[in-house]
């Protein structure tokens, strides 16, 4: 139970990215191999990007297993940096007005799109 | 014996060997031409082996071994990173000058980490990519120090590993002409919430140290001052210093500085022309 735990977690995924699937496939069947306590297990469940950064979790491997969990696609940088300030982008990497409107136009409606996802599963499942 | 003929620095932006495009062209060409000026420096120095110091980003090295300073003496292939986007393959090492550099540092009180087959991260890949690829002929011996994933070096030893290296390199029996080369980049924040920010004043103020060869200046520095002031990434001055330390008496040559916010680091290249 503590920071090792995690950073070991992490780690074995980008070591071996099967653990990373089977990770997603079932969190808790996976995390059950781990010493973690309560907070700990939520910070892994949840992929809490913040919360494990304040912890002293390693930014590098937050950095490096976020787009194995998430797909590493051209918004992935944005969504890891937006969820590391709190939900809030900064124009850290200076993109022109124009380009960064776009990006956050193109993270609002993802997101829209796959929180509608997640209800479309909600409603399937308590059918 | 051998010899120490030649000594750079260099960034080792992943970006640099991936998608060195996201950045602004202009600033992209000068870190580019400050490469190439690197390499034609190699060959007018005649040289033959390049000692290539870097730090592991937590993907060579895992939570159950984390060395302190590691060489690699046997086999070296790259990248070991997938997403580089370039296929894995054999890099000719210097296998009896990195085993001599060894047995010489556990002779002077360097028990350091041994890899005998190596698969090695961006921070020595790029340079590779960049400096030794195109060259004809030039080996390279890869160093590792933890300047990037802690428990940290402490930076006074990179001053003695640079210093304890050149030593090694001198009592080499063979004829080599040996380069050392540091890698890393000034400010920057991987993977924490600034991100993408470069403080210049900071890099400035760094390369004006190397500049002067300030080893007592940067070893002054607190990891404290040097993670809030410029980022978890600034931590590899530690393998400047190795670089510095190696070379008695200096003048430093700004091949390029560049703040490079999409590729998130203050970007640097130079070399230390070593004084007649």
């Amino acid at each position: 139970m503590s920071v090792n735990t995690i950073e070991k977690i992490l780690w074995e995924f980008g070591d071996d990215p099967s653990r990373a699937k089977a990770f997603l496939k079932d969190p808790d069947k996976y995390l059950a191999q781990f010493q973690l306590d309560e907070e700990e297990y939520r910070m892994v469940r949840t992929m809490d990007l913040k919360a494990m950064d304040e912890y002293g979790v390693s930014n590098l491997l937050g950095m490096m297993v976020w787009p194995l969990l998430n797909g590493n696609n051209q918004l992935m940088a944005f969504d890891y940096l937006r969820r590391m300030n709190h939900g809030d982008l900064p124009n850290n990497f200076k993109l022109p007005g124009w380009q960064f409107r776009m990006i956050k136009l193109s993270l609002a409606i993802r997101n829209a799109w796959v929180g509608a996802l997640c209800l479309v599963g909600l409603r399937k499942s308590l059918n | 014996m051998a010899n120490l003929v030649g000594a750079f620095c260099t960034a080792h932006v992943p970006l640099i060997a991936s998608r060195p495009g996201v950045a602004d062209k202009k600033q992209v060409d000068h870190v580019m031409e400050a490469f190439g000026k690197i390499r034609a420096r190699m060959v007018d120095l005649k040289i033959d082996t390049a000692i290539v110091v870097g730090d592991d980003h937590y993907t060579m090295f895992g939570p159950h071994c984390l060395p302190s300073m590691l060489i690699g003496i046997g086999d070296v292939d790259g990248p070991h990173e997938e997403w580089l986007g370039h296929e894995r393959a054999p890099i000719a090492n210097n296998p009896a000058l990195a085993e001599h550099i060894m047995e010489y540092g556990f002779d002077h009180g360097f028990d350091w980490a041994v890899a005998k087959a190596l698969s090695i991260d961006h921070s020595t890949f790029v340079p590779y990519l960049k400096i030794i690829k195109e060259l004809d002929d030039v080996k390279m011996i890869p160093v590792y120090l933890a300047a990037g994933v802690a428990p940290l070096i402490r930076p006074k030893r990179c001053v003695q590993l640079g210093e304890m290296i050149a030593s090694a390199v001198a009592d080499y029996p063979g004829d080599e002409r040996v380069a050392i080369i540091g890698t890393g980049g000034l400010s920057h924040w991987v993977g924490a919430a600034d991100m993408g920010k470069v403080n210049e004043e900071f890099d400035h103020e760094m390369i004006d140290m190397i500049r002067r060869r300030d080893i007592d200046a940067m070893l002054a520095l607190t990891d404290e001052y040097v993670l809030e002031t410029a980022g978890n990434g600034a931590y590899e001055y530690r393998n400047w210093l190795v670089a510095m330390a190696a070379v008695k008496d200096y003048d430093m040559e700004l091949l390029c500085y560049e703040p490079i916010s999409p590729w998130v680091t203050g970007t640097t290249l130079v070399e230390f022309k070593f004084a007649a």
